[in-house]
């Protein structure tokens, strides 16, 4: 059975395979080619194909000369700014590797691993703008915790000479079991005093010094070992470090304030 | 015109060489135009201007053959226009009175050259009035800018098989809109 238009009962009249479709708009195929459906379609994407008119290309000169004006203005622009972002990036390339450089040098400094005449050079420039580094003078270096405030204990001088003094390879010289003996420290460096030791029984206190001294600038230091009960100070006035090395035997401390460091030398 | 001919209008042009940019502009502008007013009638002319002048600026980093060109063209057109239609959006238009209008200069004999593009034109009214915009992009796309699936699936940003589908839909829909209105597309079709 066949409806009125000829077609078979349930043929769709607009059926349209992928082929075709193609031939179709790629213009492969004529009009009267195409699929009686797709005729008109066929003739109309053909118009749209069709060579542009006169009045298409209408005022095409005039176009054409204010398109390559554009083109060479784009073209100076482009050439231009190239040369100046690459000046900027030189520029900013130039700053980070200097502030890099300056990061670095300042961060060894400040751990006081640059060479020695490097280290002085930057310690007295970062001196002029107040920041202190290490100076580059060999100084002894000890990487024990150091006793600041150790708290006396009392206990008797048997319990204190039965513990006999051990010093460490890397510690200074031992000296003479005398708590008041100081051993000398680096040159161009004050020394730091520690005076006898008084009671036994006594907490630590600031020992009997030879009294204020002149404030000045230096590391004290105090090297030795306690050997009765007593305290062992360091006191001095001035800017600096002060170290205290040995070990404590019996009752007492050997401690270095810096604060309290004994400043021997000249200001 | 041959890929030898493209390569040296290109080259020319991209040196700003009048003659080259005119063997350009004659080449595409057709086509361009035609694409937009399949999508836009109103627009078509404003944004055909942006492209070229958007292309002109673009013109000395282009690097491809006469199909990438095309491609390029018709990318570049199609994000004016839909710039265009976000802009309309935001800003409407201003209708302007036909006194006004018939005032402006003319070209010479302007109705004797409109004969020369009825169809073309008529071609182009029948896509936009029967077809979606997008099954009408598509259509256009291939035939106008001679562009196959895959080129025109990254031009629209769609997969290769939407825009196949976006074009069979698009064709069968032409013939039964053709076919229902046969007298008024007569112009079209002969």
């Amino acid at each position: 059975m066949t409806p009125g238009n000829g077609s078979p009962s349930g043929m769709d009249r607009f059926a349209l395979d992928a082929g075709t479709a193609e031939r179709l708009v790629t213009g492969a195929v004529d009009v009267g080619d195409a699929p009686p459906a797709y005729r008109a379609v066929a003739a109309a994407l053909q118009a749209l194909r069709e060579p542009p008119e006169s009045l298409e290309l209408a005022g095409g000169p005039f176009v054409a000369e204010r398109i390559a004006a554009t083109v060479v203005a784009a073209r100076t622009e482009r050439a231009a700014p190239s040369s100046r972002r690459f000046a900027s990036r030189v520029r900013v390339m130039v700053a980070a590797v200097v502030a890099c450089s300056f990061a670095l040098t300042g961060s060894l400094a400040a751990a006081g691993e640059l060479p020695d005449s490097a280290q002085r050079v930057a310690s007295a420039v970062l001196g002029q703008v107040g920041i202190s580094v290490p100076s580059g003078d060999h100084e002894p270096v000890d990487h024990r915790p150091v006793p600041t405030t150790a708290v006396p204990k009392p206990t008797t001088a048997a319990s204190a000479l039965s513990n006999p003094t051990t010093v460490s390879p890397s510690a200074p010289p031992p000296v003479p079991h005398d708590a008041s003996v100081t051993a000398p420290v680096g040159p161009g460096q004050e020394r730091g005093r520690t005076p006898p030791a008084r009671d036994s029984v006594q907490p630590a206190v600031p020992a009997d010094g030879p009294g204020p001294s002149p404030p000045g600038n230096g590391n004290g230091n105090a090297w030795g070992t306690t050997k009765a009960a007593g305290s062992a100070n360091g006191n001095g006035n001035g800017n600096g470090n002060a170290y205290a090395y040995g070990k404590t035997q019996a009752s007492g401390n050997a401690s270095a304030d810096p604060s309290l460091a004994l400043a021997t030398g000249s200001p | 015109m041959t890929t030898d001919e493209f390569d040296e209008a290109l080259a020319a042009a991209q040196d700003g060489a009048q003659w080259a940019v005119g063997v350009l502009w004659n080449e595409l502008h057709p086509r361009l135009l035609r694409f937009l007013r399949g999508l836009d009638r109103s627009a078509a002319e404003d944004v055909e201007a942006d492209t070229w002048l958007a292309a002109a600026r673009d013109l000395g980093t282009f690097h491809g053959d006469d199909r990438q060109f095309r491609a390029w063209m018709f990318t570049i057109a199609r994000n004016r226009l839909i710039d265009w239609r976000r802009r309309e959006a935001r800003r409407p238009s201003v209708a302007v009175s036909p006194e006004v209008l018939g005032e402006r200069p003319a070209a010479d004999d302007p109705a004797g050259l409109a004969l020369d593009v009825v169809r073309a034109d008529a071609a182009v009214a029948l896509v936009r009035s029967c077809l979606p915009t997008d099954q009408a992009e598509v259509i256009l796309l291939r035939v106008l800018g001679g562009l196959d699936v895959d080129e025109v699936a990254a031009i629209v940003r769609k997969r290769p098989g939407n825009v196949r589908v976006l074009q069979h839909r698009g064709l069968r829909r032409l013939a039964e809109r053709i076919t229902e209105e046969a007298p008024e597309l007569r112009g079209v079709t002969r």
